[in-house]
């Protein structure tokens, strides 16, 4: 009988769980169906959205507006920055030798035109990590 | 909109069917059995990884797998061997459609999905196996690791070549391929909703987001899982030996198709396979062995495919080799004590000790459940020390900080063993209650 109480004690036990669990998924999967942004995210193209750094966004739609091929990627750029504009930018390749140059503004090279200067959103006090994109000359 | 949407689901739904037929004529092929729907998906989607190392090309891979399907398809059905046990419940096919919908509407955000395996789809999708892509990508973006094993970026990227465009959320279906078919398999390994819930809740709970947030370490958890408790359950006679035999060489073969160590886990599993069959000295039957050959040639097909490429692509091994300068650290580290003891802090928490204590009761109360109880539960407790002394080893040589790398990893690291220890809890509380009984073959 103990057993028996045991058991089903157990399998209540068992649903209870097993509907925490259910509820789990199904909120990690309708939460974001509530956003009415998704749907458009979801069926167009990456440059239509921005699910990560808003200035890696701005750098890579404005690369992308002038149609450049290959840029230089400044390694003083914090890793993140660095891996973000990489992966975002792609199929636009990284080149030592490319003319557009990704960097921190105030590693700007003489002669260079500053393409487009956003603020680094994840230190926006410091003023040095705000990344430009330069043309040369 | 709706005109959009309607066709991505067709889209989707034609991708699946397609490696589904092409799955089952494989598994027809190589085992002249016929398997449930999960394991063939599984199987094609292989099938496409391999072709499209093969052919460096989606769209020639994509025709392969097409003309599999349609062989499939007007293939005779009069002589077939079917080997796909009991199906599965209309609410695990529910639950698996919302695991689905949600790897798919929660985009890549994190940091090693981002920089690392949806980067390799993207690569994949625009020049899919090109060797001087992946020279590009291997000289000037190592930070992206680009020797680790592609099924989920190639999967990914096929996806997204079959829906004509790249954005952060659709490549995930490339992941739902996997995932779902994995609870599916995983659940069907029991007779009754008992085993099939308990399998889901340990799931949902060890695993949670990791299951659709784009890491490789959940899914690689769910498979090795998978793996281990088909071997338990073939070892015990609970499934045919057949359909454990090719679950277990698919599950090896995604595993090492997964992560780098993928083939660590898939190491430790033969060789605790064997070592558990050895020290009884109960070899199997001559006449199995040419099934156990042909499932050999299906666990190590894919990543050998992918190992060839890498030399033929000049795609550098990385940290993924094991070096001198590697055993050399961890031999220096094995003498300092305070780095020994992080590292058992950071892999041994409280609830992992916990799973232990309860996994060490189970054993000795289950100790007279019979010969090929204690065969199965042997195996599962060898694989689970392998790997953690592996992991140790992993640590223990690290070549970056360790305090960094145990920080950044090791709740990653550890959700494999801590998958399989409450996997193993799961078959001790099945056998405790007489529902996976030794020898009930299904």
């Amino acid at each position: 009988m103990t057993a028996k109480i045991a058991r089903r004690a157990l399998d209540v036990f068992l649903i209870c769980l097993a509907l925490i669990g259910a509820g789990y998924v199904a909120h990690a999967g309708i939460a974001p169906l509530l956003n009415p942004a998704l749907a458009t995210a979801l069926l167009s193209p990456q440059h239509r959205s921005c699910v990560i750094r808003d200035d890696v966004c701005r750098v890579v739609a404005r690369l992308e507006e002038m149609q450049v091929r290959a840029i230089q990627l400044a390694p003083e750029l914090t890793p993140e920055a660095y891996h973000r504009i990489a992966e975002f930018a792609f199929p636009i390749r990284l080149d030592r030798a490319a003319p557009t140059r990704v960097g921190p503004c105030n590693r700007r090279r003489a002669g260079e035109s500053i393409r487009l200067q956003v603020r680094d959103s994840k230190r926006p006090g410091d003023t040095n990590a705000d990344i430009c994109i330069f043309a040369a000359p | 909109m709706l005109i959009s949407a309607s066709l991505l689901l067709l889209k989707s739904a034609a991708l699946a069917a397609g490696l589904l037929l092409a799955g089952r004529l494989v598994l027809w092929i190589v085992f002249r059995q016929v398997m449930n729907a999960p394991a063939s998906l599984v199987a094609g989607a292989l099938a496409l990884y391999v072709a499209m190392l093969a052919t460096g090309k989606i769209a020639w891979a994509l025709v392969f797998v097409i003309a599999l399907a349609a062989v499939e398809l007007t293939r005779s059905r009069r002589i077939q061997v079917h080997c796909e046990g009991v199906g599965n419940r209309w609410w695990e096919w529910v639950l698996a459609g919302l695991l689905l919908i949600t790897t798919v509407v929660n985009p890549f955000t994190e940091w090693d999905p981002r920089s690392i395996w949806f980067y390799h789809a993207k690569v994949i999708f625009f020049h899919g196996f090109d060797a001087e892509v992946w020279r590009y990508v291997s000289d000037e973006n190592d930070f992206s690791h680009p020797f680790y094993p592609e099924l989920v970026p190639a999967l990914a990227g096929a996806a997204a070549w079959v829906y004509g465009f790249w954005n952060d959320y659709l490549p995930k279906f490339g992941l739902a391929l996997l995932t779902a078919p994995a609870m599916l398999l995983g659940g069907s390994l029991f007779p009754t909703w008992r085993g099939r819930a308990l399998f889901w809740v340990i799931t949902l709970l060890a695993l949670h987001r990791f299951l659709w947030n784009g890491y490789m370490d959940g899914p690689l958890a769910l498979w090795s899982s998978v793996t281990i408790l088909h071997i338990v359950a073939g070892l015990i006679a609970a499934i045919p030996r057949e359909r454990a035999v090719i679950v277990a060489a698919l599950g090896l073969a995604v595993c090492a198709g997964l992560k780098v160590e993928g083939w660590v886990i898939d190491a430790c599993i033969v060789a605790s396979l064997i070592a558990a069959v050895a020290f009884r000295w109960d070899w199997p039957d001559r006449t199995t062995w040419p099934g156990y050959a042909r499932a050999a040639i299906v666990a190590i097909v894919p990543y050998a495919a992918w190992r060839l490429y890498c030399n033929y692509a000049g795609v550098a091994s990385g940290w993924a080799s094991l070096s001198s300068d590697y055993i050399s650290r961890a031999m220096a580290r094995s003498t300092e004590l305070p780095a020994i003891a992080n590292i058992a802090r950071e892999m041994f928490r409280a609830t992992i000790l916990v799973s232990f204590a309860a996994l060490a009761a189970a054993l000795v109360l289950l100790r007279g459940a019979g010969r090929r109880w204690t065969r199965a539960a042997a195996f599962g407790v060898m694989t689970l020390a392998g790997y953690l002394l592996a992991l140790f080893f992993v640590y223990l040589g690290t070549p970056i900080d360790l305090d960094l790398h145990l920080r950044t990893s090791v709740a990653r690291t550890m959700l494999p063993p801590r998958m399989w220890l409450l996997a193993l809890l799961v078959a001790c509380y099945l056998i405790w209650l007489r529902e996976w009984e030794p020898n009930a073959q299904r």
